[in-house]
C-alpha cells in the first residue's frame, strides 16, 4: 500500500495542509480555530498514520507556520506531534520546524512548551517574519 | 420618539465603555465575523500586535464557550448545518477617565447553562483563580496531553487559556434564571 497524498487549501479559519509521502514532508499554515479542530485534524493524523505505517525508516519534516491556532487545535496539534515523537523513538528521522513570526510572544512560548515533549525527533523553533 | 429611544439604548450601551455587543443566537460564521471586527477596531486605535493577539485568543475562546455550552441551543439542518446559540457578547475598554495607556479591553460573554454545568464552571474557575502563571502554563500542558473527555468540547483547556492571557483576576457570576438553569457570565480584562 502507498502512502496518500494530502492536500488541504487554507480557508479564513483553518491552516493549508500538505503532506508529500513521496519526501516524507508535512507542512500547516496559517489560521487554525476551526468549527470542529477534531474533525478537521481527524483526517490529517490519519494520513499521517498511515505514512508512518507504510514507511519503516523513511524520514519525516514537518513545517509548521501558524498565525494564530485556539486551544482546542492545540490538542490536536499536540496529539499530533505525540504520534511523531514515538516514531522518533522507534527510530525514524523526525524533525519539526516551528516557524513563527518573532514578533509573536505567544507563539514563541507554544513553540517552547511543545519542544519539551519532543525527547527523540528534533525540534527547532524558527522565528522567520515572513509568517506575520 | 424612535430616535429618543434607539439613542438612549446606545448610549446607554457607551456609558458602559462597549466598543461592540452583540445578543442573540451566537454561530461559528459570527465568531469569524466578529473576530474580524475586533482585529479591525483594536487595529484603528493602533493597539500593539501583543495585546491585540491576547483579546482576539481570549475572544474566541470566550465565544466558542458560548457556542459550545449554551443551554440555549437550536440546530439548522438546511441548507448547511449549523449550531445556534443564545448568548450575549461584549467587547469594551476601560478609560479610566481617558484613553491612557493604562486603558484596558475586556471580553464579556454571558449565556444560559444548567445548574450541572455551573457548579462545574465554578469549581473550575475557582481552582483556575488559585493559580499563578507559570502553574497555568504548567496546567494547561498537562490538560494539552491529556485524552480528551467526551463530554467535554475543550472548555477546560479554553478557560486556562483565558486566564493565561488576563491582564486581571477573572471575574464571573451566576445568576438563577429558574429550578434548573442560571446565566453565566464571565468577564476578561487584557
Amino acid at each position: 500500500m502507498t502512502p496518500n497524498p494530502l492536500y488541504i487549501d487554507a480557508t479564513p479559519r483553518s491552516p493549508r495542509v500538505e503532506l508529500d509521502p513521496a519526501v516524507g514532508h508535512l507542512s500547516l499554515s496559517g489560521e487554525s480555530y476551526p468549527e470542529d479542530a477534531s474533525a478537521f485534524y481527524g483526517p490529517i493524523l490519519q494520513n499521517v498514520a498511515q505514512y508512518l505505517a507504510t514507511t519503516t525508516d523513511a524520514p519525516l519534516t514537518v513545517d509548521v507556520r501558524f498565525i494564530y491556532f485556539n486551544s482546542s487545535s492545540a490538542k490536536a496539534i499536540m496529539n499530533l506531534f505525540q504520534m511523531l515523537e514515538v516514531n522518533a523513538e522507534k527510530g525514524r528521522k523526525v524533525t519539526v520546524n516551528w516557524f513563527y513570526d518573532p514578533e509573536d510572544d505567544l507563539m514563541a512560548e507554544m513553540g517552547e512548551d511543545f519542544a519539551e515533549d519532543f525527547l527523540h525527533a528534533s525540534f527547532y523553533l524558527k522565528p522567520d517574519s515572513e509568517v506575520a | 420618539m424612535l430616535g429618543e429611544d434607539i439613542y438612549a439604548f446606545r448610549s446607554e450601551l457607551q456609558k458602559r465603555n462597549t466598543l461592540f455587543a452583540y445578543t442573540g443566537f451566537v454561530t461559528e460564521d459570527l465568531l469569524y465575523a466578529l473576530g474580524t471586527a475586533v482585529k479591525q477596531q483594536l487595529e484603528l486605535k493602533k493597539t500593539e500586535g501583543k495585546v491585540v493577539r491576547r483579546v482576539f485568543s481570549v475572544f474566541v475562546e470566550q465565544v466558542q464557550n458560548v457556542i459550545r455550552y449554551s443551554d440555549e441551543q437550536e440546530w439548522l439542518r438546511e441548507p448547511k448545518t449549523a449550531r445556534l446559540s443564545a448568548g450575549v457578547i461584549m467587547l469594551g475598554q476601560d478609560y479610566d477617565g481617558a484613553e491612557t495607556d493604562n486603558s484596558r479591553f475586556f471580553v464579556i460573554c454571558g449565556n444560559a447553562v444548567s445548574n450541572a454545568e455551573a457548579d462545574n464552571l465554578r469549581s473550575r474557575l475557582e481552582s483556575i483563580a488559585g493559580m499563578d502563571g507559570e502553574a497555568l502554563r504548567k496546567h494547561y500542558r498537562t490538560k494539552l496531553r491529556e485524552e480528551p473527555d467526551p463530554h467535554s468540547e475543550g472548555a477546560t483547556i479554553g478557560l486556562l487559556e483565558i486566564a493565561r492571557r488576563v491582564t486581571r483576576p477573572l471575574e464571573y457570576d451566576f445568576l438563577k434564571l429558574d429550578e434548573n438553569r442560571s446565566f453565566f457570565v464571565l468577564k476578561a480584562f487584557i
